[in-house]
This record gives structure tokens, sequence and C-alpha cells, in this order.
């Protein structure tokens, strides 16, 4: 090990545990499941219970949320990563379509948020 | 002088390297499919050491058209990321390889290439694929990348001073 290997290592690692704290940064006591696809954002409380379509390059996608879960049910994309992917159910965690251009993670809802306001 | 056949000779025969490091990679589960281990990124390094940039280039060619072939991605815009970050990495590498032997050794090489090429395709992937909640991807990849390129770089320093292979290809090239 040279010199310069130590630097390079010190500014990998430390990317890495930055990155790693701005995945924590956003956390809550409630949960909240974000799903995006085609460049629009859906958000729903995680006791939520659906099953939704989303359309992307590949053809369909199905995710499926139940009992305080997310999993891609099935999808058109040719590698399945998704679909084999499972179930998450804890912060922080996700799933990536990248054939289909879906991705979905748990994320921690922050406080005082509103989904809207009307006035 | 070498001849340019032979050098041609050398990167066909890494870029078969890479194709079957390729298919020994697509063993491994992974959550989207440009998060690799980079085991083909071996023949690279070998490269850095044995070849001229314009053939390191081609190898990278290589390499990415055979990963494509083996994970069914080559059609696909899966490829653009997969050349994005090979190509970049591959300038980083030989950039830095350029620095003198006794600052730096083939680990903080591969380390460096691993890092920007995942950051490219991180980048990419925020920018057109998914959205800015994507960031949340960053941590396993580069936690993946640092810890793999190091071991890779660790196995091309000891292989490099060992290999008898190696040592016959520097005399005549």
């Amino acid at each position: 090990m040279k010199l310069l290997d130590y630097a390079a290592l010190c500014l990998a690692v430390s990317l890495t545990v930055l990155s790693f704290f701005s995945a924590v940064s956003r956390s809550g006591d409630s949960l909240e499941i974000l799903i995006q696809s085609a460049g629009k954002e859906w958000i729903y409380p995680i006791d939520s219970e659906l099953v939704q379509v989303f359309h992307g390059p590949a053809g369909e996608t199905t995710i499926v949320v139940e009992n305080g879960s997310v999993f891609f049910s099935q999808s058109d994309c040719s590698e399945q990563i998704c679909v084999q992917s499972g179930i998450i159910k804890k912060q922080g965690q996700w799933i990536a379509c990248m054939p289909n251009r879906v991705f979905v993670t748990i994320r921690g809802k922050k406080e005082g948020e509103l989904d809207g306001e009307v006035y | 002088m070498v001849k340019s056949t032979d050098k041609l000779k050398l990167t066909s025969f890494l870029g078969g390297l890479c194709l079957f490091l390729s298919a020994i990679e697509y063993l491994f589960p992974r959550p989207v499919p440009f998060m690799r281990l980079g085991l083909a990124n071996l023949p690279v390094l070998f490269a850095l050491k044995l070849l001229p940039f314009p053939y390191v280039l081609l190898l990278i060619l290589l390499k990415i058209t055979g990963q494509g072939l083996i994970s069914g991605t080559l059609a696909s815009y899966v490829f653009l990321f997969s050349a994005a970050g090979s190509f970049t990495s591959a300038v980083v590498m030989y950039s830095v390889y350029r620095i003198p032997a006794k600052f730096i050794s083939l680990i903080g090489v591969s380390v460096l290439g691993a890092l920007t090429g995942n950051i490219i395709q991180l980048i990419l992937s925020v920018k057109f694929i998914f959205g800015d909640s994507a960031w949340v991807i960053a941590s396993l990849f580069l936690t993946i990348g640092t810890v793999s390129s190091f071991l890779i770089g660790l196995f091309a320093v000891r292989f490099m001073k060992r290999s008898q292979w190696i040592s016959s290809l520097e005399g005549p090239l």
C-alpha cells in the first residue's frame, strides 16, 4: 500500500459513510412508501393496502402494498431483478426496476408534513 | 518495436477474460443491473500495464459488449450506463496509473476507477431513470464498489508480482 492508495481508500470510505448518513437523515416515527415512475411520485402511508400498475419502457410493473410491506408482484422486464428482490418493510430499504424505470423506497415521514392544504 | 498484431492478440485475450469473469459475476445476485462486483475490471488493470491507451479503450468496448451479451442488456439503455461508467473509470484509471509507482499502486487505481465509474452511474440513474429519492441506493452501491475494488486491486498487485505470464509479456510488449 502506497501513500495515494490510502488517500484513495479514505476518499472512497468517507463518501460511502456520507451516503449512509444522507440515507438515514430522513427519519420519523411513522413510515411512508415512496414510488417513483416516469418522473412522477406517489407517496402512501406504510399501512395502505393497494395494488398499482405502472407503465414504463419495458411494459407493465405491478407493485403490491400490504401488511406494512411492499413488493413487486410482476414486471415485464427481462432480468426480473425487481420481482426477485422480494418484500421490503424497513426504513431505508428499496427495490428498483431499471429497465422499466420504477423505484420504491420506504422512508420516515417528516413531522408536520401534510399531503396538501386547502384554504 | 512491438508488432501491433501482438497487442491486438493480447487485447482480444483480455477481452475473453472479461467475458468469462462477467459470466462468473452474473452468478451473484444484484439489486440493479449495473451494480456489479467489478471482477471484469481485473483484465483492465492488467491492460494498464501491458497495453497503450487506445488498446485499453478497445478492451473496455469488448468488456461492456461481453457484459451486455451475458446479462441480455446489450440492446437496452442499461448498456449505455455500463458504457458511461466503464469508459470514465478507464480514463481515470489510466491517468492515475501515470503517477509514479512509488506513490500509488494498482489498489489505489482500482479504488478510484470504481469510485468514479459508480458515481457517474449513480448520477445518471438519479437524473434520467428514477429521480432524486434514488440517492438512497448510493450507500449500498458505494460500499460494494469500495470493498470489491480494493480486493481486486490487491489481487492484481499480487498477481502482477508473481505471474510468469505477465513477466513474459512485459519483455516483448
